[in-house]
């Protein structure tokens, strides 16, 4: 059969499907660097995110080889042999698949490289994401061919691409446990690992899919289809029966690294390579606090999640800034600038109101944007993003230069040191209490 | 090539197609030898051809192919093995070469692995494609395409093998070379060739069934076909039987 096969996919769809899921695959992640530049857990968990696409596109790649048989009007004389169905089929499937999970593991290959070349930290099995990935490749060919078999029109693979987008966007993005029957995650869960048993059901789901898929009409029996189609109910039925959120946190991936002084800068291990940088960034933008006391001297370069840096360190979401070769661009996207982040990030939480009072909430974010320019530098980008306490990463607009902020800047920084120093130690107890009264306060005093 | 007296075996076969019957009663023996096949269109010539290639099972009647039951699952297998079937409407893959096209159907036909490309380089030599072989078959001409067909119908040296309007698309020089790989195939094999061109039939073939409405209306060599041509129109006395024939079995 290998020779077969080698032919189908010189000759077949399979070039034309590896290099459209290549493009796709590769298109996205270099669109999208920060998201897995140095990180293997992320780059896994991206390509799975990238399944919402990829898995279609492989559903009507099978499809389209499904229907060749008819549209070449060789079923009758292919009716003829002595070949075993399933022999046939499964020939028909490999040359596919294999263009498939070759035009994505060869993007992912690709990128892998730069990773590699800076990862600081490669265990928590994120390989096995890949792998049930790869599965689930091979699975949507062989139940678009299935499909392509039964309806063999030039239409099935457009349309059943379409149909398997919107089915996958629905079971992807459902708020419980059936996300576990998509092969696409809704978003990359980085320096997490998913228990071992739930790849493995994952992966028995999808090869159970695409083994009923190529059963049922690689012969005019049904039972052949019956074994694999009561593994795929039971694998379903065990990954709908867990919880929603399975992932765990990888320890050894958030485990705190530290480097240098003033300020000691942080990572998590697997976040690490970023260190260098982030020194030399935060040492430069952190000098204008210096002398101001209680401002943190341990800041933390963090991309998805907080590691345990203690309560006293300020965390800086690096993600927007890092590079396809793991090193930090000043500026990301959306006008993100990474000085604007440390100098916010350090200083209590600009955006910590949560009541509903527009006066006082408009007294937190003056002060803060006040603080941050204590010493008469202003800042060079529009907006800057900033870590919850949970993790989430949130983008705020509106931080540039206010005619009222800059005039109350300025007027602090005319004080004398000894009464600037005092008003900026005040302002970071009461910033950190998020206390409206006292932050109005302290304003009152420039005004 | 296994040795059998009687390769195909047909006895009082109906094939129904919805409400019309293609096949209606017919009785055939065919041995080895290059047996010709025909009839006006609708005749049931390509029905025939197909009951036999396994594709269409009877409504009624016995079908033996190599003393394999065709009606059944039971010997399907054995039987396809040693079967060459070119189709009326010959489809194929066109971005393949001629080479791996017939490559293909011999793993299909289940060839030993070790005899592909032997057998492959054969079919190829004998279909009259050694030099085209590597050539794509969106690149053949149509009548190249049909040696192609007849390329992948030979290539387990089949003991039935089925042509169906197999010199469709050939020049006059490829179908005298046609005839003669018909001669030589049908030393040991069972060769059926369902044409409309009686010339052929009268070149290649020792004998010859006319069918006419699903029924076998003549059966004869060419030669005693030609003998019934009294009253037929045609050029030629095989013509003229033919017509001949056909003419007496619509009047009666």
């Amino acid at each position: 059969m290998g020779r077969v096969v080698r032919i189908d996919v010189r000759r077949g769809i399979a070039p034309l499907a590896a290099l459209i899921v290549l493009g796709v695959t590769f298109a996205v992640l270099v669109t999208e660097t920060e998201m897995w530049a140095g990180r293997w857990s992320a780059l896994a968990g991206y390509l799975r995110i990238l399944m919402i696409v990829l898995v279609p596109l492989a559903l009507a790649a099978g499809a389209w080889q499904g229907g060749r048989e008819r549209r070449r009007r060789l079923g009758e004389l292919l009716a003829t042999t002595s070949l075993p169905p399933w022999r046939r089929l499964t020939a028909a499937w490999a040359p596919v698949a294999t263009g498939v999970v070759g035009g994505f593991l060869l993007a992912g290959g690709v990128v892998a490289v730069p990773v590699a070349l800076v990862a600081t930290y490669s265990g928590g099995g994120w390989w096995w994401l890949v792998v049930v990935g790869v599965i689930a490749l091979g699975a949507a060919v062989a139940a678009g061919l299935a499909i392509g078999t039964v309806l063999p029109w030039r239409l099935t693979a457009p349309v059943l691409g379409l149909a398997g987008y919107v089915v996958m966007g629905a079971v992807t993005y459902a708020r419980d446990s059936r996300v576990w029957l998509s092969p696409a995650l809704d978003d990359a869960a980085e320096a997490s690992v998913l228990p071992l048993g739930d790849h493995v059901a994952q992966a028995a789901w999808f090869a159970a899919i695409g083994a009923t898929a190529l059963a049922v009409v690689a012969s005019r029996r049904r039972w052949p289809a019956l074994v694999p189609a009561a593994v795929a109910v039971v694998a379903g039925a065990v990954l709908v029966s867990g919880p929603a959120d399975r992932w765990r946190d990888d320890a050894a991936a958030r485990e705190p690294v530290c480097a240098g002084t003033e300020p000691r800068v942080c990572a998590g291990r697997e976040v690490a390579f970023v260190l260098d940088d982030f020194q030399a960034y935060a040492g430069r933008t952190l000098t204008v606090y210096a002398g101001i006391e209680g401002i943190p001297d341990t800041v933390g370069a963090v991309t998805a999640y907080r590691p345990a840096l203690g309560d006293d360190a300020a965390v800086v979401s690096v993600r927007p800034y890092l590079t396809w070769r793991g090193t930090l661009a000043p500026t990301g996207e959306y006008e993100a600038d990474l000085e604007t982040d440390l100098r916010y990030g350090v200083l209590p939480n600009r955006w910590c109101y949560d009541g509903e009072d527009p006066r006082e909430a408009d007294a937190v974010w003056t002060a803060a944007d006040v603080a941050v320019r204590w010493n008469g530098t202003d800042l060079v980008g529009e907006v800057a993003n900033v870590m919850d306490d949970d993790g989430s990463i949130f983008w705020f607009g509106g931080v540039g230069a206010d005619p009222a902020v800059a005039a109350l800047a300025e007027r602090l920084r005319a004080l004398p040191d000894a009464a600037r120093y005092d008003w900026m130690e005040r302002y970071l107890v009461a910033g950190e209490a998020c206390d409206p009264a006292a932050l109005d306060a302290l304003l009152d005093e420039l005004r | 090539m296994t040795i059998t007296s009687t390769h195909v075996d047909v006895r009082d076969l109906v094939v129904r197609y919805r409400r019309r019957t293609a096949l209606n009663g017919l009785d055939l023996r065919l041995g080895a030898g290059v047996h010709g096949l025909l009839g006006p269109n609708g005749a049931g010539k390509t029905t025939l051809m197909r009951v036999l290639a396994t594709v269409v099972r009877p409504a009624s009647g016995g079908v033996t192919v190599l003393d394999g039951d065709v009606t059944g699952d039971a010997r399907l297998r054995q039987v396809r093995r040693r079967l060459g079937y070119l189709p009326q409407q010959f489809g194929y893959y066109p971005r393949f070469t001629v080479r791996e096209f017939v490559e293909y159907f011999a793993w299909l036909k289940e060839v030993p692995r070790d005899r592909i490309p032997a057998a492959v380089d054969r079919a190829i030599e004998r279909a009259g494609l050694l030099d085209r072989a590597d050539e794509r078959l969106k690149r053949l001409s149509g009548g190249m395409l049909r040696r192609a067909g007849i390329a992948q119908a030979i290539v387990n040296d089949p003991d039935v093998l089925l042509l169906d309007e197999p010199t469709a698309g050939l020049d006059p020089e490829q179908r005298v070379d046609f005839r003669e790989l018909l001669r030589v195939l049908g030393v040991d094999a069972c060769v059926l060739v369902s044409t409309h061109l009686v010339e052929d039939v009268a070149a290649a073939c020792a004998d010859v069934t006319l069918l006419h409405e699903g029924r076998a209306v003549f059966r004869g060599t060419p030669a005693e076909l030609a003998a019934r041509g009294a009253g037929g129109d045609g050029d030629s006395p095989i013509e003229r039987g033919y017509t001949a024939v056909l003419r007496a079995a619509r009047s009666a």
